[in-house]
């Protein structure tokens, strides 16, 4: 793609999106984002779970920008009950709460939470300025691959989210396959009915909403309210230090801002790379950053009393994945986390197909994208730095309230898809399975990427067959043998690793 | 009730391998209309078979844990099973009556039977229940105008006016 062209697609999709419209569904989403991210155990998955209904009116890049601002602001929110009363809001701000919450108790909450508001700022639009720049590279790739490099491609995503998004590989896999079978219910493509049992519910199959809901939003509900029933007490205690109100030396200076700038720029290269790999997110970003702060640090041996680079670090990291995470969703279709795969489901939706090809058939959607994310990022700069007190209140409520109305809500959503309340029912199933797997660390989440990925897995693998006639011929292609080397590569390994975490359970297989 | 997670993952395989296999005789039914031979079923019975295969290993390697260890490898796991299925049971109750109903009386019951099991008061929990189903209202009728089965409440913001004023 020549320069004039890249410059010209940047300007149209600044002018297209500097519109009050999407003004507006950027900062819906921020608002929502926030609120689902500061509720503990709601991470930005969940968030998107649940506000999937409210995108049905929208059209493709409408709903994108809406699912990623929420996205992004999520892992904001998370940070905020993290750092003022100790309790990650998402998984991926667990690490933030070993320095920010020591630092906001020594009375500097408020400088805690503009610093995790300027990590997320340089990160997000670091990472994404470089996806801008790394974007006709991936054009040129995407040329180079045809249906059966499409199919190993899938193979090789499921491999490592298999592999290395449960405790067992083999459950991995088994939750896997559970996921592909699923997603082929109901009417094929390819002649007929498939698994109905002339159930007319099935002849279009499991809607993608009640499996994205039944997995990621119903258990958290049954947690929130199943706990909140056994015992009194657990949840009731939040936000009891909450300042009332700000020092007025609390604040980040200017000063600190650039003694810092090191921290966010490495937090943001950190996050960029891990959020490309499949399967690793945010968690394993902010884990590796404060690492690498703590190395880098001239006050590495005080980390874990309230050092401000061990803030800087993991936040700038978390919110970098948002745009790192983008590139193996669009770039090859392999959703690299849960957030990821509700983004990808939403957008299959509206008839966007990610893949190789959709950065040389449409560079204006991919570039409307990271503008988006660009303009998200400043807007959930000024919300976060006006709302923070308003947002904190939302830490104040209790499981007892929260489950009650998270399950409402989602019932509620679920319904208004298709009106049709055997979805709900259906849901609620998903939702009780998914609660028991989870309990007993079963891995849910492959069967949800699986379920997503399905229908481009398998139309490019009937593509390839009805090119090269037989499954062999589509294998020994070269570039489709590499991918799906890799793909067995990668299994192997992630067998091998859980075999050196669990000698005594490995050794029997 | 506290469960063993490994006769969960035990149980669960051998119903993913005897379910894998009927439903990989189901695939020989599948009647084929693209150009590739037998194109509906090639899919999924590559997962079927990957599903198969994962679920026959995982079975070996319970049944072989089982055998070395006197007792279950992993600790008991609570499920909270008798809340599960109260709020199962309750679920299920309200969908049945919504559909039927309406949604605005079965909503408000629903929450507030939810939201009392912790707060043991009548009056808050009425209140939040209240609130919270018209809120639920306001969004998903009035702004997003999705219809949901209601008895009484209008299903337009240009209703609501006549329709306060006429009680």
């Amino acid at each position: 793609m020549e320069s004039g062209v890249v410059t010209s697609l940047l300007w149209g999709s600044v002018q297209s999106l500097i519109t009050p419209s999407f003004l507006v569904i950027i900062l819906l989403g921020v608002i929502a984002g926030i609120i689902f991210g500061i509720l503990p155990g709601f991470g930005a998955a969940q968030a998107l779970a649940l506000l999937f209904p409210f995108t049905y009116s929208m059209d493709g890049i409408q709903v994108v920008i809406f699912m990623l601002a929420a996205y992004s602001a999520a892992e904001y929110g998370g940070s905020i009950p993290a750092i003022l009363i100790r309790t990650p809001g998402t998984p991926s701000a667990a690490i933030t709460t070993i320095e920010a919450y020591p630092l906001a108790q020594r009375g500097f909450p408020r400088k805690t939470l503009r610093i995790s508001l300027t990590a997320g700022l340089i990160g997000g639009v670091l990472s994404t300025a470089a996806f801008i720049a790394a974007g006709p590279l991936l054009a040129w790739i995407g040329l180079r691959f045809g249906p059966s490099e499409m199919f190993a491609v899938g193979v090789f995503g499921l491999s490592i989210i298999s592999s290395f998004l449960g405790g067992s590989v083999l459950n991995g896999f088994l939750s896997t396959a559970v996921g592909l079978w699923l997603a082929t219910i109901g009417n094929s493509d390819f002649g007929g009915m498939r698994f109905t049992f002339d159930w007319s519910y099935l002849y279009d199959g499991i809607p993608l909403l009640v499996v994205i809901i039944g997995i990621l939003a119903m258990p958290e509900a049954f947690r929130l309210i199943c706990s909140s029933t056994m015992g009194e007490g657990a949840d009731e205690t939040q936000a009891a230090h909450l300042p009332r109100k700000w020092n007025a030396k609390d604040r980040l200076s200017w000063l600190e801002f650039k003694r810092l700038l090191p921290s966010f720029l490495r937090g943001s290269v950190v996050g960029t790379a891990i959020g490309i790999m499949p399967g690793a997110g945010g968690t394993v970003a902010s884990i590796v950053s404060y690492n690498e702060e703590r190395r880098w640090s001239k006050r590495g041996h005080l980390f874990g009393s309230g050092v401000e680079e061990g803030v800087a670090g993991p936040e700038a990291a978390n919110n970098a994945v948002v745009a790192g995470a983008l590139v193996p969703t669009l770039a090859l279709g392999i959703p690299g986390s849960a957030s990821a795969a509700v983004l990808l489901g939403v957008m299959i939706g509206k008839g966007v197909v990610p893949g190789p090809l959709l950065f040389h058939d449409q560079p204006g959607f991919v570039m409307q994208v990271f503008i988006g994310l660009i303009i998200i990022n400043l807007v959930l700069y000024g919300v976060g730095w006006m709302g923070t007190n308003v947002f904190a209140w939302v830490t104040r409520l209790p499981n007892s309230i929260l489950g009650p109305v998270v399950m409402i809500l989602i019932l509620i959503g679920t319904y208004s898809y298709r009106t049709e309340f055997m979805d709900v029912v259906i849901a609620l199933g998903f939702g009780v399975v998914g609660y028991i797997l989870e309990k007993i660390k079963f891995p849910t989440l492959p069967m949800l990427l699986a379920f997503v990925m399905q229908p481009i897995m398998e139309e490019n693998l009937l593509r390839a067959l009805s090119l090269y006639n037989d499954i062999f011929s589509v294998m020994s292609r070269p570039l489709t043998a590499v991918i799906l080397l890799l793909a067995v590569s990668s299994a192997v390994w992630g067998y091998l690793r859980s075999r050196q975490k669990s000698p005594d359970a490995a050794a029997t297989l | 009730m506290k469960v063993h997670g490994d006769k969960i993952e035990l149980v669960t395989a051998t119903a993913c391998v005897i379910g894998g296999l009927y439903m990989f005789y189901e695939t020989g039914f599948f009647k084929a209309s693209a150009s590739v031979s037998g194109a509906p079923a090639v899919f999924p019975r590559l997962a079927l078979g990957l599903g198969i295969g994962a679920a026959i290993l995982t079975i070996i390697r319970k049944l072989r844990e089982l055998r070395q260890t006197s007792a279950m490898a992993v600790a008991p796991v609570d499920i909270e099973l008798k809340a599960l299925v109260f709020l199962v049971v309750l679920t299920v109750v309200y969908i049945v009556v919504a559909d039927m109903a309406g949604f605005e009386i079965p909503t408000v019951i629903y929450l507030y039977l939810l939201i009392y099991q912790r707060m043991r008061e009548y009056w808050r929990p009425a209140l939040i229940a209240l609130v919270a189903s018209i809120a639920i209202y306001v969004v998903f009728v009035l702004l997003l105008q999705i219809r949901l089965p209601l008895l009484f409440l209008p299903e337009y913001a240009s209703e609501l006016l006549p329709w306060l004023k006429g009680l």
